[in-house]
């Protein structure tokens, strides 16, 4: 458990330091009032995504799809989405926020462990209405170089896309002083 | 106010981005990076629910658990350096869009009400009686606490008599 450890330590270091695990930029984000958490998310999955990838086909890492649980992705992720955007963190972030002194984060932490103990509770009940259970869904082609190659130009369309994005123009406050 | 940024969001990005695929390498973790499994699994340890839920998940949020921790002590100590880790419960974007007030003010309030208040006893302060609740003597002053609804919302009050 020592590398999960260490892994933490880098990402919580790294959100903290690009103030990224804090209420208002979540919140805004959703608000669609502030970009740096989008923008942030698209760097770092199109660099690791540039990164991966060769790591795979080299053999150094393997894939880990998650099965396409369909009812189960659609109602989580709308649940998900509901929670960020009301409590202004994720499961991660939440923790990570409690870092910096967001105390905030600690009412998330109660909410989510007690979603955690009535989904578990309730696991046997609810499995046979997460389906369908469709395969694997993957792109992976057949020639190794190719999937390096595709990767590179996907990761750099991501890249360039969050340096594309513009900060949408602000609306004024209550005090009706604009930004 | 929002702070200075320290690390752009690029190159946070691009940090998290090398990090997690690293994570999934043989040498590292051999998994990608997570932390949504932790609080099933932290909830089913502390109700000690067994169920076949609770052991598909164990070995995949014991390892969230031990990340989560890293990053709280990560963030932690980023915050320390600097000088960023402030107590907070509301932002600013709260207050701006919902009003922070009543959330600062309702701990603060219930505080204030359920501490002793020093002083003298107005006659009209009072809406129901009050009982004492004890005397007590040191400094050679006397102490008499007493427990009642009064009109500022206060439940007690500490008569202090020489």
């Amino acid at each position: 458990m020592l590398k999960a450890l260490v892994a933490g330590l880098i990402f919580g270091a790294i959100l903290q330091a690009a103030r990224i695990d804090n209420f208002d930029k979540v919140a805004k984000f959703t608000a669609l009032r502030d970009l740096t958490v989008l923008r942030f998310l698209l760097v770092a999955v199109g660099v690791g995504l540039m990164v991966l990838m060769p790591l795979i086909v080299f053999g150094f890492a393997s894939f880990h799809i998650k099965p396409l649980l369909l009812v189960g992705i659609v109602v989580g992720g709308i649940l998900f989405g509901i929670g960020m955007a009301i409590l202004g963190y994720c499961p991660g972030t939440a923790i990570i926020a409690l870092g910096n002194g967001s105390l905030d984060a600690l009412i998330g932490l109660i909410g989510g462990l007690t979603a955690g103990a009535l989904f578990t509770l309730a696991y046997p009940y609810l499995k046979d209405f997460l389906g369908p259970l469709l395969d694997k869904p993957h792109i992976y082609l057949s020639t190794p170089w190719a999937n390096i190659v595709l990767a590179l130009v996907v990761g750099s369309v991501l890249v360039a896309l969050a340096w594309a994005l513009r900060e949408p123009r602000q609306q004024g406050d209550k005090t009706g002083k604009t930004s | 106010m929002e702070r200075k940024r320290v690390l752009h969001w690029f190159i946070g990005g691009a940090a998290l981005g090398i990090l997690n695929a690293l994570v999934f390498t043989h040498f590292w973790a051999d998994r990608p990076i997570g932390a949504s499994t932790a609080y099933p699994y932290v909830a089913a340890k502390l109700l000690g629910i067994t169920n076949e839920y609770a052991q598909k998940i164990a070995k995949a949020g014991l390892w969230e658990v031990w990340f989560l921790l890293g990053g709280l002590i990560g963030a932690f100590l980023v915050a320390v350096i600097n000088k960023d880790f402030k107590p907070r419960l509301v932002y600013p974007f709260w207050e701006e869009t919902k009003g922070g007030e009543s959330l600062k003010a309702g701990p603060l309030r219930l505080c204030r009400r359920l501490s002793p208040h020093m002083g003298r006893e107005d006659g009209g302060g009072l809406h129901q009686r009050a009982y004492p609740l004890g005397r007590y003597a040191t400094g050679g002053f006397q102490y008499h606490l007493r427990a009642g609804r009064y009109s500022d919302g206060c439940y007690f009050r500490a008569l202090v008599l020489p």
